[in-house]
């Protein structure tokens, strides 16, 4: 009865995942040709003017969303790309969801991940020790069964179990796109994914058997196998709590104060100005290989403009650098925890592989900043020389305008993504083999204690 | 040849004393009837022979083997049948009756595993039936039948005529018979003086842990036999 009720869940939760996929991918692609229009279209302006008019960096919603939305609807869709300022990703999805959305952890991994995991349960937690309750265990022992003979049948059958439900849930949670034909998805990275759902089953098939061959009673097997299961689901829920706690973030205005205070400032009202204006000369002339810049006719203004960008752009190295780190820090404590939970270590590898974790989101605020850079860098360079003596006066058209490339960035390979959860991998791996080996020396020694 | 042997054995549960300096022989071929009221000690001395109690003293011997000291050696010559027969509910009789076989030394195939039920008397039609949907005497049958299939040389069968209708409790008589020509070695443990009258070669009688008499019943008939088991328990008040 449970696994109709889990697949009708699955089911429920992709046709929901997919149908939002579709949803954001038009609107995303809608937003995008707008944006571009609208940079294409505004017409003739002096290059920092066009520099300040800014444009969105948009991220791609990746395909397998649909399957593990991870962060997603809680990070930026979008980075305001605009001189002198560094944005951190906004418009978040979330924000434009109505409240009452009644179907908010109900994905396919939430279920694959969190229900799936409560189902071995069910299923498990009377594999020994209910044969030592029903007696067909003495009558084994009798029969010269080897203990590994009989974990080896345990775990073949919940391997099989786990096997069969990988496959089975992660392409049902796949089908919808039969349906939903806009959006393409990576069947490696469906294959990957199978791949670490088999494993982390088995990990926890293996933890439920171990708890099955120690518990003294079916009752006490259930109740200890539920309860790790709930320490599985719940103990990173408060870990992350605590990583909040133990590494807090500086408040939006605060971090807002420090930027201004440092990037803005000192060069604007300051003494860095001079310093920072007379390197950045000197480098352009030695690339030049002139020795000045008002011979050449290079315009001062977008001299001081693109040496200021030099010097906040290290502002903002640091200063994201410390937020990150911050982050990186929160992150180690969930790493660390996902060790001890095989059922994180899979929320976190899914979501990774999905990409919708958090270092894919920061991997586009950075791709994003990148590109901003980029953009601001060539406008610059347009206006120095361009401008002459014309200076703020001087405008640029069109033609600039489509020089200046559209955000596009090439998300983490598969291969990056399992390099960065190697630990996670290697936990689920090792939980799967630990909790089997475990049960089997346990099995052992209640053969020999069958002597009583 | 002596096939089941005990020395001197004595067993105590915490504050209960099982059995105390129980001694028997029981030859090759031979089956002993081991006679007593519940919690005389008779479960507790067929676990000691099939290396699931360690006794406190003495020693078992099954063909020579203590299964004290090698479990899995003892074990390769012995069959048992419990009082109760625990098997898999979810499967049916002939797939249990595979499953236990599948751990013997030489497994039988599938054609002489149907044999074997339908020599102990389950028929046919209820070989593909869940263990579930048998009744005691037709589980009692496929324990029987599982035994059987291992081919053991020594068989302990533990209250075998218990819950089982008359003609089901005849035909198992006359198996223990047919195992007993075979030249099996068996120890059955009951209270049921008058299906053991006909097929035991010795009577045990226990009381208390501890063993009252061992005679040849041979000429015995189950009123005597009767008559000899309560003379015995009123001996003893």
């Amino acid at each position: 009865m449970l696994l109709p009720l889990t697949l009708l869940l699955t089911i429920v939760a992709a046709l929901d995942g997919w149908q939002r996929v579709t949803h954001h991918s038009e609107l995303r692609n809608e937003v995008a040709v707008i944006e571009r229009e609208t940079w294409l279209n505004q017409g003739e302006a002096n290059p920092h003017d066009a520099a300040h008019f800014g444009r969105y960096a948009l991220r791609r919603v990746p395909g397998l969303s649909a399957f593990d939305p991870g962060i997603l609807d809680y990070s930026g869709a979008s980075v305001w790309m605009e001189a002198h300022f560094q944005s951190p990703p906004s418009l978040r999805r979330a924000e434009s969801r109505i409240s009452s959305y009644p179907f908010v952890y109900g994905s396919p991994a939430w279920v694959l991940s969190v229900v799936i995991p409560l189902l071995l349960v069910v299923l498990l937690f009377g594999a020994v020790v209910v044969e030592r309750e029903r007696r067909t265990l003495a009558l084994l022992w009798i029969h010269n069964a080897h203990p590994f003979q009989l974990l080896l049948g345990k775990a073949t059958a919940a391997l099989l179990i786990a096997a069969a439900l990988a496959v089975f849930l992660v392409l049902v949670s796949c089908a919808p796109i039969v349906l939903f034909r806009n959006v393409t998805i990576d069947w490696v990275r469906v294959l990957a994914l199978v791949i670490c759902f088999f494993v982390g089953y088995s990990s926890i098939s293996g933890c439920v058997i171990l708890v099955s061959a120690i518990a003294r009673s079916s009752q006490i097997a259930f109740w200890i196998a539920s309860l790790l299961w709930l320490a599985m689901v719940s103990g990173p829920l408060l870990v992350a709590q605590v990583a909040k706690e133990l590494h807090p973030v500086p408040r939006d205005r605060d971090f807002a104060t420090y930027i201004q205070q440092e990037a803005q400032a000192p060069f604007w009202l300051g003494q860095a100005q001079y310093e920072e204006v007379a390197i950045y000369e000197a480098e352009v002339m030695t690339q030049l290989r002139a020795m000045d810049a008002q011979k050449l006719g290079l315009n001062r203004d977008a001299l001081v403009l693109q040496a200021h960008e030099r010097f906040a752009n290290r502002v903002y190295d640091r200063l994201y650098g410390e937020l990150y780190e911050i982050h990186e820090r929160q992150e180690a404590m969930l790493r660390v925890t996902s060790v001890f939970s095989p059922i994180l270590a899979l929320q976190r590898v899914s979501s990774g592989i999905a990409g919708t974790d958090s270092s894919a989101q920061l991997h586009f605020a950075k791709s994003a900043e990148l590109h901003r850079r980029f953009i601001i860098k060539k406008l610059n360079e347009d206006m120095l020389h361009n401008a002459g003596e014309d200076s703020f006066r001087y405008v640029a058209n069109r033609n600039l305008w489509q020089d200046v490339e559209d955000f596009a960035y090439d998300e983490r390979s598969l291969r990056e993504i399992l390099q960065h959860y190697r630990l996670e991998l290697v936990s689920i791996v090792l939980w799967a083999i630990l909790s089997l080996v475990l049960a089997a020396v346990v099995l052992q020694v209640r053969a020999k204690a069958a002597t009583k | 040849m002596i096939a089941i042997q005990a020395e001197d054995i004595s067993k105590s549960f915490s504050n209960v004393q099982a059995l105390t300096n129980i001694s028997l022989q029981v030859e090759i071929g031979d089956v002993l009837g081991l006679l007593g009221p519940n919690g005389s000690g008779k479960t507790t001395l067929i676990h000691v022979f099939l290396g699931l109690v360690r006794p406190n003293t003495g020693h078992a011997y099954v063909l020579g083997i203590d299964p004290t000291l090698d479990p899995r050696g003892a074990r390769k010559e012995i069959s048992y049948v419990p009082e109760v027969v625990s098997l898999y509910p979810e499967l049916t009789a002939i797939q249990n009756l595979q499953f236990f076989n599948s751990f013997n030394e030489d497994p039988c195939n599938s054609a002489e595993l149907t044999q074997y039920l339908l020599e102990v008397g389950l028929d046919e039609r209820f070989h593909r039936n869940r263990i579930k949907t048998l009744s005691k005497g037709m589980c009692q049958k496929v324990g029987l039948a599982i035994a059987l299939a291992k081919d053991a040389r020594v068989i302990f069968l533990d209250e075998p005529w218990t819950g089982l209708d008359p003609e089901s409790a005849m035909e198992l008589s006359d198996q223990i018979r047919k195992m007993r020509q075979r030249g099996r070695t068996i120890l059955v443990a009951t209270h049921d003086i008058f299906h053991l009258s006909g097929i035991a070669g010795h009577i045990g009688i226990l009381r208390s842990g501890v063993l009252l008499s061992l005679v040849s019943s041979s000429g015995l008939s189950a009123k005597e036999l009767e008559q000899l088991y309560l003379d015995q328990m009123r001996l003893e008040d």
